[in-house]
């Protein structure tokens, strides 16, 4: 499995970049990074397909997401390009590419989602989707 | 014999727009309730207002627009009218204030009238005021139409003086103590035609001088007396403040700990708040995580499956290849078969590629999960599943925030309390009190001192007034002015004594009525034995035991009780008992005071109008007293006319 390098960086596209530092300041979320794992997540379990373009203003280094989450979203990133049929990653930067751009794909569905919503109203929204799919995927399971 | 209703009609009256009639049936004892329904807003106080209207205009010409109906104002002019026909002194009669408004010169003319018919004979009534003052006096209006949440008053320490006459003049004492003052300025008049007889006949001007000096004693003693009243009552009002002042601090005194047990538990359910929001924080940071299990889980299985697939089959292959390699070496067969020269080849090819797909096995590719990942994967799975449920963590914090808002609103409410009131020293205060207590006592004695010395007085006065008399006894001209002022005088006497009695007389009416109705009522049967009517017409509460219950000691439902039961007694001890008026007349009772009030109402021989929400007569209630309701009415609101009007239910 292609791991990421500890000194890439994350990005977020342009547009995004506001809605991020919007949630980090007001305390939704603690970092605006938060935001694009949540896009990446929503985004998987949605079946969204990742945009087209990749860069944008600068989030953070790969090393801030610390391991456990780094290695679960190489894991799930390389498992949901084979389920999208992409071609294999050559390298650590085809797979930050694909993740960021999976990631924007869900964080703009989820700007849309929470359009008009409090921070309270969004924190709840979170707490759901995860204990959904976290129930419904136990569910599965059994 | 009391005062009933017969008819109203209000016509364009604050909420009543148009003209509206109600016909109330005819008084029946036991069954004399009259309940008129009515939300807030919907007209029960302009109902009431109406009524005080009628009997007494209290208002001036910017009072009698206000209360015209807002619609007849807009057209400018018109009338508006409330008449009532009622039953006094088993007399039909009708009364009806009018207001005409006529516009004048770009303003409104306002035009008050009034008129009182007998309606046996049609004929107009002279002299309206002065029959409207005999049958509902202005000043008692208060026992008759009033507001039960304000009745409170009536229960207070102290009346003022308005509250004491309108008292005495329900209870008819006025007229008597006005005969005592004519007959006071009589015998004054008649003293002085008796100095100029003793003048003209040129003697005894020593005893006139003599009576002038002690009159003027008198005088001045009484001045002393009313002087040193007033100073007793201003200590008895200063000792009430301190009392006041010294509940308070200990009222404060408990608040402030309140405050700092409140303020304790807020630094409590604050820390647990951040508890929970840490660990809610924690979920939210590990939510896209938890978003990822279903993934991860698949992910999971899929590389453990390859992992123990291709060490299966590797063994497999290397197994076959040294199977193979072991039948080259040996040249035959396990089973003892010698190998072909030409199938040697073949198994030497087989073995090799065997060997070759047993190797290829063993070296997991660069873009395949290795154990170790699939092994922290299996870890972070563990770890999620084991974080807590988020439901129950935003169900707390909720929990928490709710708890939070309450003890914050206690808090700034004991804090705007607080405000304001220094720290007060409890025993300072104790100590003011206990020196007006004193000055109290030695006021008392000046008073008593004083009495003494005008009871000496008046006594002398008495007998130079004897000597006087005698004196003009023995002429022709002073004999039947003489005779007529002995007579005179021995009315007042008689007339001063029966004031007293009247009012004593009276008190013990209202005293014995008021129990009566009080001790039916209180929910502390048991305790409360019934109710004193001081000299001032103040209450008490007295026990079983004879010890007087402190006012300050009964709850605000109790005093209403007290002052319902004490207005109640005072209106049946009139000469002419009206119709009780009450709206919203259960204001601070709570349900066991409600019913006793309730159940007091059919032994009541008067009508009694009750203008009711539905949150004063619950149904329960309402059903309790079905059998006594003579009749019911409802007030009906047409929001888009702004204008209410009273149906029959």
């Amino acid at each position: 499995m292609i791991h990421l390098q500890s000194h890439q960086r994350l990005f977020i596209s342009e547009d995004l970049a506001g809605f991020a530092d919007h949630l980090s300041n007001e305390g939704t979320m603690p970092r605006r990074v938060d935001l694009l794992l949540l896009g990446f997540s929503y985004a998987v379990n949605n079946r969204l397909s990742p945009t087209e373009e990749a860069k944008g203003r600068e989030l953070t280094r790969v090393a801030s997401l610390g391991g456990e989450s780094q290695l679960a979203v190489e894991a799930v990133a390389q498992w949901y390009a084979r389920s999208l049929d992409s071609s294999e990653f050559a390298d650590e930067s085809e797979l930050l590419d694909f993740i960021i751009r999976v990631g924007v794909a869900g964080v703009r569905a989820l700007k849309e989602r929470w359009e008009g919503k409090s921070k309270s109203q969004i924190q709840w929204d979170v707490m759901r989707l995860a204990s959904h799919l976290k129930g419904s995927s136990a569910a599965n399971n059994t | 014999m009391s005062v009933h209703f017969l008819k109203l009609q209000v016509k364009d009256w604050l909420v009543y727009g148009g003209q509206t009639t109600v016909e109330f049936a005819p008084f029946q004892r036991g069954k004399n309730i009259v309940v008129v329904h009515g939300k807030n807003g919907f007209g029960k106080t302009s109902l009431l207002r109406a009524l005080k209207f009628l009997f007494h205009n209290g208002y001036d010409r910017e009072g009698l627009l206000e209360q015209w109906h807002e619609h007849a104002r807009e057209a400018g002019e018109g009338s508006m009218k409330i008449a009532l026909e009622f039953v006094y002194q088993g007399k039909p009669m009708k009364l009806i204030r009018k207001v005409d408004f006529e516009s004048r010169n770009g303003t409104t003319a306002v035009t008050p009238s009034v008129a009182l018919i007998d309606v046996d004979s049609g004929d107009l009534e002279n002299q309206v005021e002065d029959k409207i003052e005999l049958i509902i006096p202005k000043k008692s209006q208060q026992f008759v139409f009033f507001d039960g949440a304000e009745i409170t008053r009536y229960a207070q320490r102290q009346h003022d003086k308005g509250i004491r006459e309108a008292i005495e003049q329900v209870l008819g004492i006025p007229a008597v103590r006005n005969l005592k003052s004519d007959l006071g300025k009589l015998v004054n008049e008649l003293e002085d035609e008796q100095a100029g007889i003793v003048a003209l006949q040129g003697h005894s001007q020593d005893l006139l001088a003599e009576i002038d000096r002690l009159k003027n004693e008198a005088a001045s003693y009484k001045e002393q007396r009313a002087g040193l009243l007033d100073k007793i009552n201003g200590v008895q009002r200063a000792a009430e403040e301190l009392e006041k002042e010294a509940a308070q601090i200990v009222a404060i005194a408990t608040e402030r700990e309140q405050l700092a047990a409140k303020q304790e538990r807020r630094a409590d359910y604050e820390e647990q708040r951040d508890q929970v929001n840490d660990a809610i924080k924690r979920f939210l940071s590990d939510a896209p995580l938890h978003m990822l299990t279903g993934p991860l889980k698949q992910i999971v299985q899929e590389g453990v499956a390859k992992q123990e697939g291709g060490s299966f089959r590797r063994d497999y292959y290397l197994h076959v290849k040294q199977y193979l390699d072991r039948v080259l070496e040996n040249g035959q067969w396990d089973f003892g078969a010698p190998i072909p020269e030409s199938t040697g080849q073949d198994i030497e090819r087989e073995a090799q590629r065997f060997g070759e797909l047993g190797a290829g096995m063993g070296t997991v590719k660069r873009k395949d999960i290795n154990l170790g990942d699939i092994s922290e994967l299996k870890a972070l799975l563990r770890r999620l599943q084991d974080s807590g449920d988020s439901q129950k963590l935003m169900d707390k914090r909720a929990v928490y925030d709710e708890k939070l808002e309450e003890i914050d609103k206690d808090i700034r409410e004991l804090r705007a309390k607080l405000a304001g009131h220094p720290l007060l020293e409890v025993q300072a205060l104790f100590e003011q009190r206990e020196t007006l207590t004193e000055t109290e006592m030695t006021l008392k004695q000046d008073i008593e001192a004083l009495d003494g010395n005008l009871a000496r007085v008046i006594k002398e006065i008495d007998d130079k007034n004897r000597e006087l008399d005698e004196a003009t006894m023995g002429t022709d001209l002073g004999r039947p002015l003489t005779e007529t002022l002995y007579t005179a005088r021995q009315l007042y006497k008689v007339v001063d004594a029966f004031v007293d009695r009247l009012v004593a007389q009276k008190r013990e009416d209202i005293e014995r009525e008021a129990t009566n109705i009080f001790t039916r009522i209180t929910n502390k049967p048991l305790e409360y034995a019934g109710i004193r009517v001081k000299d001032d017409y103040t209450l008490e509460v007295y026990r079983r035991d004879g010890t007087v219950v402190e006012n300050k000691k009964l709850s605000a439902g109790e005093k209403e009780v007290l002052a319902y039961s004490f207005i109640t007694s005072l209106n049946l001890s009139s000469p002419s008992p009206a119709p009780f008026v009450m709206d919203t007349p259960f204001g601070h009772l709570d349900s066991s005071h409600r019913d006793g009030l309730l159940q007091s109402l059919p032994n009541l021989p008067v009508q009694v109008f009750l203008l009711a929400t539905d949150r004063d007569l619950p149904h329960q209630e309402r059903d309790q007293v079905q059998a006594f309701i003579a009749q019911e009415f409802e007030i009906e609101r047409n929001q888009q006319e702004a204008s209410s009007t009273i149906v029959q239910e």
